[in-house]
């Protein structure tokens, strides 16, 4: 019986690792990404007031594949201005490194972005002094020739402003906040908003569940920044387990496999084992096929898949980091205006001593 | 379990829409393009250097220079800043030469912008020629350069200030500036460390506020000036305002068609009537008539002025002779040197006669040309027309006095080569004491000559070893008595010793040191 396939059949009689990167290759969307997707979608492309969006999820959710799509959208997007201007670059993404010394370098992370941007001569940038659009009345009157990083943070605002860069998108953004103590945190926050707002960007800062931090730090920022969680299936869910399903059948059909695998059957130990991210399901997937391509196995069975799971102290590791970081978003939730009233409600009742009215307790430390 | 079974085949693609790709440098819009006011090549230059926040050398020397054709105004290999600079090569870039040319040609490419060569003069390079073009150096409004900073515009170079023939600011109608207030240095165009609104030299902001005072001071101009410069400044930010609109650039043969219809209309044909009525020379014209020569761009504007008809029409020839019926007949006065002529005053016949016999007794003898240039307001042809003999005699008598007397000269030289004269002298000591030129004396005795100065060398050589034979004796006492002291001889201790301090930098007498210490053991 030849049944329908979703692929070329011809792909069959090509070498393996062929067939593995056709797999690779495959990019299965669900729910809660297409939702995150269109929630950022919307809010990009009818600007509002928000200028940075902190998008989070545990590892293998599929923060990459998100970025490479939100990429493709707004390209497709901006074509006609790219088009009629060929200075225009509209989107632009980085990786933010963890610098070797654990705390985060600005003069990395500039050049890291003025790399991403095309930019030319990194290495002989001046500050000019003036800048036709700051408002400092001083005049320096000698050029500093310095590279420093204020230098290279006005060459990269410059790069923005002169690209046309509506959509800035940092990965890996958690490192970018690995910094000591909270204050610096608020620094670093100023940091990205004077950049965003300066340059008329958007930030996307996406990242692990260390960047629930950072919204709260501050009201001038969380007014102008949006949290988006991706969140992962689970397995309680009813409707969670059907969309998760849905997802392994259409990997399963992709797979390059002389007969396709009958995987939706092991549903439940796919979505415990993979804790609910895509992503991390995929890779699975992907191991799993290199070993039952080595095998020459006409198909994927459960053996292949129980080879090529992940190891019990991994995921447990993992499972602990997505449990913590949504454990601290719903405190997060549930810190809701009324809770917020109750504090201030309590506060006031400290502070009623009245000013100049000596406590009495004061009169038992005498000197006699 | 109800799966939706034509849901599961989206798939997503995440291959990014194919986009051109993006320009090199910065897609920077040139300023004030379609008007008088349109910014210079050089100006632009330096903004996208500070767009990109890297100075104008950097920007010349590795962007630019680089996709110049090899062995192109410099060697691009060998891109040193100061050879780009010290060659001609940024003086004319807002004008029409080839440079320019190539210039544009590369930022277009790099900015991917096709609208460049509107920031130079090279729309009308076939109709205007390039001398007296540009100013020599940077010319600037300090006005303008205030006020632009202070509404926070962004401070620029309008073209029009780069025009030779622009003298005043289109905007605040004070002369232009060419030296900077704090420094008093004229300032080159496009230098390396170049900021827009700023002394290359020192470094000082380069604006003026428009007080009364110091607007007095810049401003020299007469009102007949001023309206003529207003004139000007009309024609010629009509045609930087107009250059991105044209379709085809003028050729260089509408100069001569439009000339020849003007002659043909005011003078009927007559080319030298036509060049007193416009004060021309007719030698230029007929260059231009002919067309085998282009006129500068005040010649230009002299032309039409007279014509009353604007530059522009004039250079794209059109609406020829529309104009033309006001244009005044009258001929131009020529302005001319007073020249006096023997036919008009044959009195000067005998004053001149007098002169010059007074000429032939002179001594020492003075050539013709001295004795006609103080007869002044007659030219020497009409003078040896007159007077052929005595012309011809005070020449000979000049010529003659100039020659070298062979007999004196050769016994003082046979003297020098025999007696031996201590210390010998050279061959131009020799002239000087005969009281003629060397080069004269090498040419007449060339034998005696070589003799002398072969002297001359050897005495020459001598003394030289003599002196080197001195040095080495000064260090090697010096030395030995350092030595005999205990000292380490140290060339600095050494040098201490020596009747000039700075002879221990002689090689001959570190060589004669290094001799001394090996004697001695040290080495």
């Amino acid at each position: 019986m030849l049944e329908q396939r979703f692929f070329d059949l011809e792909l069959l009689k090509k070498p393996s690792l062929e067939k593995l990167a056709y797999f690779k290759g495959i990019t299965v969307p669900h729910r809660n990404l297409k939702e995150v997707l269109n929630e950022l979608k919307a809010n990009i492309l009818e600007p509002a007031d928000t200028s940075i969006f902190f998008v989070f999820g545990v590892t293998g959710i599929g923060k990459s594949t998100l970025i490479k799509r939100l990429q493709k959208i707004l390209l497709e997007n901006l074509l006609e201005d790219l088009l009629s201007n060929p200075g225009q670059i509209g989107v632009a993404r980085v990786e933010a490194s963890s610098s070797s010394q654990g705390k985060f370098n600005h003069l990395d992370y500039y050049i890291q972005v003025l790399e991403a941007l095309n930019e030319v001569l990194i290495n002989y940038k001046v500050d000019y002094g003036i800048s036709e659009t700051e408002s400092d009345g001083s005049k320096s009157l000698v050029p500093a020739v310095i590279k420093n990083t204020s230098t290279l943070r006005r060459a990269m605002e410059k790069v923005f402003i002169n690209r046309k860069l509506r959509v800035f998108i940092v990965d890996e953004a958690q490192h970018l906040f690995a910094t000591a103590g909270g204050h610096q945190l608020l620094n670093q926050m100023n940091w990205i908003k004077s950049i965003a707002n300066f340059t008329k960007t958007i930030h996307i800062l996406v990242g692990t569940y260390e960047l629930l931090n950072c919204s709260t730090i501050s009201g001038q920022i969380g007014r102008r920044s949006q949290d988006i969680h991706i969140a992962r299936y689970h397995q309680l869910l009813q409707e969670d387990v059907i969309e998760y399903s849905t997802v392994i059948q259409t990997l399963q059909r992709h797979l390059p496999l002389l007969e396709e695998p009958q995987l939706e059957t092991h549903c439940e130990y796919l979505l415990q084992y993979s804790i609910g991210c895509v992503g991390m399901l995929k890779s699975w997937l992907v191991r799993a096929l290199r070993i039952s391509l080595e095998e020459n196995a006409t198909t994927l069975t459960l053996k292949h898949l129980k080879k090529a799971e992940f190891s019990a102290s991994r995921r447990k590791q993992i499972l602990q980091e997505a449990e913590a970081g949504e454990k601290r978003l719903q405190d997060d939730e549930s810190d809701s205006p009324t809770s917020l009233q109750k504090q201030q409600n309590t506060n006031p009742k400290s502070q009623s001593q009245g000013v100049g009215n000596r406590k009495s307790k004061r009169d038992l430390v005498g000197g006699n | 379990m109800v799966l939706d079974k034509n849901n599961t085949d989206e798939l997503w693609d995440l291959e990014p829409p194919s986009v051109p790709e993006r320009s090199h440098l910065f897609h920077l819009k040139p300023i004030g393009m379609g008007t008088a006011n349109v910014e210079s090549l050089t100006s632009y230059i330096a903004r996208l250097a500070q767009a990109h926040c890297i100075t104008v050398g950097r920007l010349v020397c590795a962007e630019i220079a680089p996709s110049l054709k090899e062995g192109y105004v410099f060697n691009p290999k060998n891109s040193d800043m100061s050879k780009v600079y010290n060659s001609i090569f940024t003086k004319s870039l807002n004008g029409k030469c080839s440079t320019a040319a190539v210039i544009v040609q590369v930022l277009e490419k790099l900015t991917q912008r096709n609208d460049l060569h509107f920031l130079t003069m090279l729309s009308w390079a076939d109709v205007i020629s390039e001398k007296y073009l540009l100013h020599p150096q940077k010319a600037w409004c300090p006005f303008c350069y205030q006020e632009w900073f202070e509404a926070k515009q962004v401070v620029y170079e309008p073209l029009i200030w780069a025009l030779h023939v622009v003298q005043i600011c289109p905007r605040h109608h004070c002369r232009l500036h060419t030296q900077c207030p704090h420094c008093y240095k004229k300032l080159p165009l496009l230098p390396g460390n170049y900021r827009s609104g700023y002394c290359s030299k020192c470094q000082s902001w380069l604006g003026l506020f428009p007080e009364p005072e110091t607007f007095k001071n810049s401003q020299f101009l007469s009102e007949e000036e001023l309206e003529l410069q207003l004139k000007v400044l009309d024609n010629v930010g009509e045609l930087l305002a107009i250059a991105p609109d044209i379709l085809f650039y003028p050729p260089s043969n509408n100069i001569k068609n439009v000339i020849s219809v003007y002659i043909n209309q005011l003078t009927k044909g007559d080319l030298s009537e036509f060049a007193k009525l416009l004060g021309l020379s007719p030698h230029s014209l007929n260059k231009w008539y002919r067309g085998k020569a282009i006129p500068g761009l005040n010649k230009l504007l002299e032309i039409c002025f007279y014509l009353q008809t604007p530059l522009v029409d004039f250079l794209m020839a059109t609406k020829v002779s529309a104009a033309s019926n006001d244009i005044p007949i009258q001929p131009q006065t020529p302005v001319k040197r007073s020249t006096q002529t023997f036919r008009s005053n044959p009195s000067l016949l005998e004053e001149v006669e007098k002169v010059l016999l007074a000429a032939l007794e002179e001594s020492p003898p003075r050539s013709l040309y001295k004795v006609v240039k103080d007869l002044k307001n007659i030219t020497r042809s009409s003078i040896s027309r007159y007077f052929p003999n005595l012309c011809c005699q005070i020449s000979e008598r000049y010529a003659a006095s100039r020659k070298p007397n062979h007999q004196k000269i050769r016994p003082v030289l046979l003297s020098v080569v025999n007696n031996g004269e201590y210390p010998p002298p050279s061959v131009a000591v020799i002239a000087k004491r005969i009281g003629i030129r060397s080069k004269t004396l090498y040419k007449e005795f060339p034998d005696l000559c070589e003799k002398i100065s072969e002297q001359y060398s050897c005495y020459i050589k001598l003394r030289q070893l003599e002196r080197i034979e001195k040095i080495k004796q000064e260090v090697r006492q010096a030395v030995l008595k350092l030595h005999n002291k205990g000292i380490k001889p140290h060339s600095r201790y050494v040098s201490e010793l020596l009747s000039k301090p700075g002879l221990m930098r002689d090689k001959n007498a570190i060589a004669a040191l290094h001799e001394v210490r090996c004697e001695l053991g040290y080495e």
